[in-house]
């Protein structure tokens, strides 16, 4: 064995991703003969994501599984997740896999000094909340949470609600005690933070659609002989394939758990709200990738 | 530090203020009260040296002679000085590289949240140095130094 | 070899007295130099492990208890305290455990509790006559009631880490927290006997009610607390703040004792107090970090399977290593690297998560309290100004009552799970 890679994510056991990065550590040494070994740290027992990437710039760790976050160096990573930018995975596949994607992916690897070798979706993010949320008028005054992602507050004020940007751990105890009255996350968030029990709906909002890659520090990814870099990305494709298919099954499998846990789904005019936030969404983004954002819109 | 305490309440506060009157909530709160804290450690550390709220476990010092005593706490001052030193080469390199990111809602460079780090090893040592001067020319025994009550 | 190294660096350091914080950093960097990795992984790591909203919570409540300790809010609600139980022998003490009670239903972090309530009770103590070793001991042990009572970080950690629901966690600690509260109340009840601890004589209905009045703006900041948080107005890191600003309010407007011009100075001092407590937890974050890299835990889950797949083993097993490892690290970095794969060992032997996440955060709140990394202890000690070794004495009273609620929680379940059960139906 001439070389270790650590992978360090977020996600915890049960995740789609954590299953798709051992199949990839599993290949890997398959495919380089044991020459590459990956070992993979999930919760984020390596570190959060911002201190996993700074690490890899650092040489501490080799590997995670990152996303727009990656906007602080690169600005073109966010395009990872602009709101209603795809109106189906598809749509989002052709994106992230296509000309726009090579480009984002080009510039992770020069600013951010990592190589993205593989991409995830990330299930849609829905709004809860205790009541039915079906169109921005809805919103009116609505206090919520959303993440420390400028973008995201000036979507949500663009949208007639009351965003406040709150770190992740205080959200449960800020939606039981009313400080706040709904958040925006994808499903598998929604299930492991248990907010089921703080909040009674789901309204498929799925106002953003966005992927996550698989990323290689790229110091370590210049330092490994070109043969076996060939079989990483051979083993990233597959784990790329499987992840796909994991997920999907897994985004049904939460919705039954979630509604059995009595929470009530809503259809939301998606429409509405794309048309009433997309003026903020372009003034919002960085000028740099403005034109690209307007492109997406335009199709 | 003082000053820093302050802002920290004062950037809560606007939290805590702009959320419960329904005006628009800034979003850079939580970030600059992360940086404040973290700026409120650095700066702080040195002087949490001198007064033992770095915590010291003086269990063994108490059973032996007092000269003995003094050369332990002697040595404790200097592997403070050392570690304080031997991070500082590495915490100026974590600096550089928080240049190439921006903090996500501030839009500031983080090499200057960065280099909270690498203030705290430097105060880290200075004040360890500054003991082991002290203890040498006799003027400090090198005992926690508890802060004067205010009355 | 490495790891030796690690161990050795930390125990050596640790003997001729070097702070503990800085044991921590040594040692990883022994162990760093010794495996041939970066030493930066010292600097970033550090940073990782202090850039955290939530610890924001230390600063406030140390500032909030400073500041009550100089505004006169202090000697109100210790007159209170007399009027109320200093009839009864040791009924300060008691207060104190009370005190810790109510003030961790509000701050959700045993270290923020012992700066709140410690720097108001390790004085008032003194002023009375208890021995201030005593009265430190008392005031570490009591405070780790606070993380059991919601809310409760190391709960949210848990839920956050695992996926068990946050709701079930704080209810399911509820039960458990009391029954510590209860435990050490008796424990103060027995040691007052047998020490002889100052009582007063009943000052009757009339002082009872003054002493009241005069500690009213007092006690409104725990209602002004508990009702923010109800009523939405702050987070619960958020509260910590609030009750700075509250307390300053009250100790330079109402009571009119706090003096202006010396504010300045108790902001300096709560800041040097916590960054030596916030130091500690980035050090220990690298050292734990070292320990997540070399796969410690789950090194431990497999030794423990070979030996023995029997529950009632496995949960003693499980307390041992916990009550080991709370004694070098700090909670959350005690958590962030162990739960998880404990949890995998132990619903693999048929223990319900619940019950398992419940009795795990209370044996690392005992390891709050015990030497040589307790930070509670450390805390409170710095409070009182008193040698550790007198403290590690006075504690171990209490921290034999904490024990036996350990394993009354790790051997009837129901103690955990009978409260979320009855509340929010069936466990998943
Ligand atoms: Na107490
Ligand atoms: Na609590």
């Amino acid at each position: 064995q001439d070389m270790t890679l650590k992978l360090g994510h977020l996600a915890n056991e049960a995740n789609s991703w954590h299953k798709a990065s051992m199949l990839f550590a599993e290949e890997v040494a398959k495919r380089t003969e044991g020459r590459i070994a990956v070992e993979v740290y999930p919760n984020d027992s390596l570190g959060r994501e911002i201190d996993l990437i700074n690490g890899m710039q650092l040489g501490t760790v080799e590997m995670t599984i990152t996303g727009e976050s990656l906007q602080n160096w690169a600005p073109m990573a966010a395009l990872l997740a602009i709101p209603y930018a795809h109106a189906s995975l598809e749509e989002m596949d052709a994106v992230a896999s296509g000309e726009i994607g090579d480009q984002i992916e080009a510039q992770i690897i020069e600013r951010a000094q990592v190589r993205p070798i593989a991409y995830f979706a990330r299930g849609p993010r829905n709004l809860t909340a205790n009541k039915a949320i079906t169109t921005p008028a809805d919103l009116a005054g609505i206090r919520m949470r959303v993440p420390n992602v400028p973008l995201f507050v000036d979507t949500w004020s663009a949208l007639g609600a009351q965003p406040t940007p709150m770190a992740f751990s205080e959200v449960f105890t800020s939606l039981q005690n009313g400080t706040i009255a709904a958040q925006e996350n994808p499903l598998a968030l929604i299930q492991s933070a248990s907010f089921n029990e703080v909040q009674s709906h789901v309204n498929l909002t799925e106002h953003v659609r966005g992927w996550i890659y698989l990323t290689v520090a790229e110091q370590v990814w210049q330092q490994i002989p070109e043969q076996d870099q060939a079989h990483i990305l051979e083993a990233a494709a597959v784990a790329q394939q499987f992840e796909r298919e994991q997920f999907l099954k897994d985004e049904d499998l939460i919705r039954a758990d979630l509604e059995q846990k009595g929470m009530t789904f809503h259809e939301v005019d998606q429409a509405a709200f794309a048309e009433a936030s997309q003026k903020a969404v372009i003034d919002g983004v960085d000028e740099s990738i403005r034109p690209i954002v307007q492109e997406m819109f335009a199709n | 530090m003082g000053l820093l305490f302050f802002a920290l309440i004062a950037v809560v506060m606007t939290q805590i203020t702009t959320r419960t009157f329904g005006l628009p909530s800034p979003v850079w709160t939580e970030e600059l009260s992360r940086y404040l804290l973290l700026y409120l450690v650095a700066f702080g550390v040195g002087l949490s040296l001198l007064t033992g709220e770095l915590v010291n476990v003086d269990l063994l010092q108490e059973t032996v002679s007092e000269k003995a005593a003094w050369v332990m706490r002697f040595l404790a001052a200097a592997c403070t000085g050392v570690l304080g030193a031997i991070m500082i080469w590495p915490a100026w390199k974590f600096t550089k590289i928080g240049a190439f990111q921006q903090s996500p809602s501030l839009r500031w460079p983080m090499d200057i949240i960065h280099a909270s780090v690498l203030v705290l090893s430097v105060f880290l040592c200075l004040f360890a140095l500054l003991r082991m001067i002290a203890m040498l020319s006799g003027v400090d025994d090198g005992r926690p130094q508890y802060v004067e009550d205010i009355e | 070899m490495e790891l030796f190294l690690l161990i050795a660096t930390f125990f050596a350091t640790l003997a001729i007295g070097v702070p503990v914080a800085v044991c921590l950093g040594l040692s990883s960097l022994a162990y760093i130099l010794a495996a041939g990795l970066p030493v930066v992984i010292i600097p970033q790591r550090m940073y990782a492990g202090m850039d955290v909203f939530v610890l924001l919570c230390i600063p406030g409540f140390i500032l909030a208890g400073n500041l009550m300790n100089f505004g006169g809010i202090t000697e109100r609600i210790i007159r209170l305290a007399n009027a109320l139980v200093g009839w009864m022998r040791g009924g300060l003490a008691m207060a104190n455990v009370a005190d810790s009670m109510l003030f961790g239903g509000v701050s959700g972090t045993a270290v923020a509790d012992v700066a709140a309530t410690g720097g108001v009770m390790i004085p008032g103590m003194k002023k009375s006559g208890y021995p201030a070793d005593f009265a430190a001991a008392i005031t570490a042990a009591s405070s780790t009631v606070g993380p059991m009572l919601p809310p409760s970080v190391p709960m949210i950690i848990v839920g956050a880490l695992s996926g068990i629901s946050v709701g079930q966690l704080f209810l399911a600690g509820a039960v458990p927290g009391v029954l510590m509260g209860l435990g050490m109340g008796i424990a103060c009840f027995v040691i007052a006997r047998r020490r002889n601890f100052p009582r007063q004589a009943w000052q009757g209905w009339g002082e009872l009610l003054a002493a009241f009045l005069g500690a009213f703006w007092a006690l409104a900041m725990t209602a002004l607390i508990i009702g923010g948080l109800l009523t939405g107005v702050a987070t619960p890191t958020e509260t910590a703040i609030v009750a700075c600003v509250y307390a300053f309010v009250v100790g330079a407007f109402v009571y009119r004792e706090l003096p202006v011009r010396a504010v300045p100075r108790i902001v300096i001092n709560s800041a040097v107090s916590s960054a030596g407590i916030l130091a500690l937890v980035g050090f220990a974050n690298v050292f734990g970090s070292i320990l997540a890299s070399e796969r410690i835990p789950q090194l431990l889950v497999t030794s423990v399977l070979t030996i023995t797949d029997n529950p009632i083993l496995v949960i003693l097993l499980i307390n041992i290593l916990l009550l080991i490892v709370g004694m070098f690290m700090e909670t959350i970095a005690a958590l962030i690297i162990l739960f998880v794969p404990l949890l995998g060992l132990a619903t693999s032997v048929g223990i319900d998560p619940l019950h398992f996440a419940t009795f795990a955060v209370l044996n690392l709140m005992i390891g709050l309290t015990t030497p040589p990394v307790g930070v509670c202890l450390f805390v409170a000690c710095n409070i009182a100004r008193v040698p550790l070794a007198g403290v590690i004495r006075a504690v171990v009273p209490f921290l034999i009552s904490n024990i036996i609620v350990l394993f009354l929680v790790s051997y009837y379940p129901p103690f955990a799970t009978w409260l979320p059960t009855t509340l929010m139906g069936t466990t998943p």
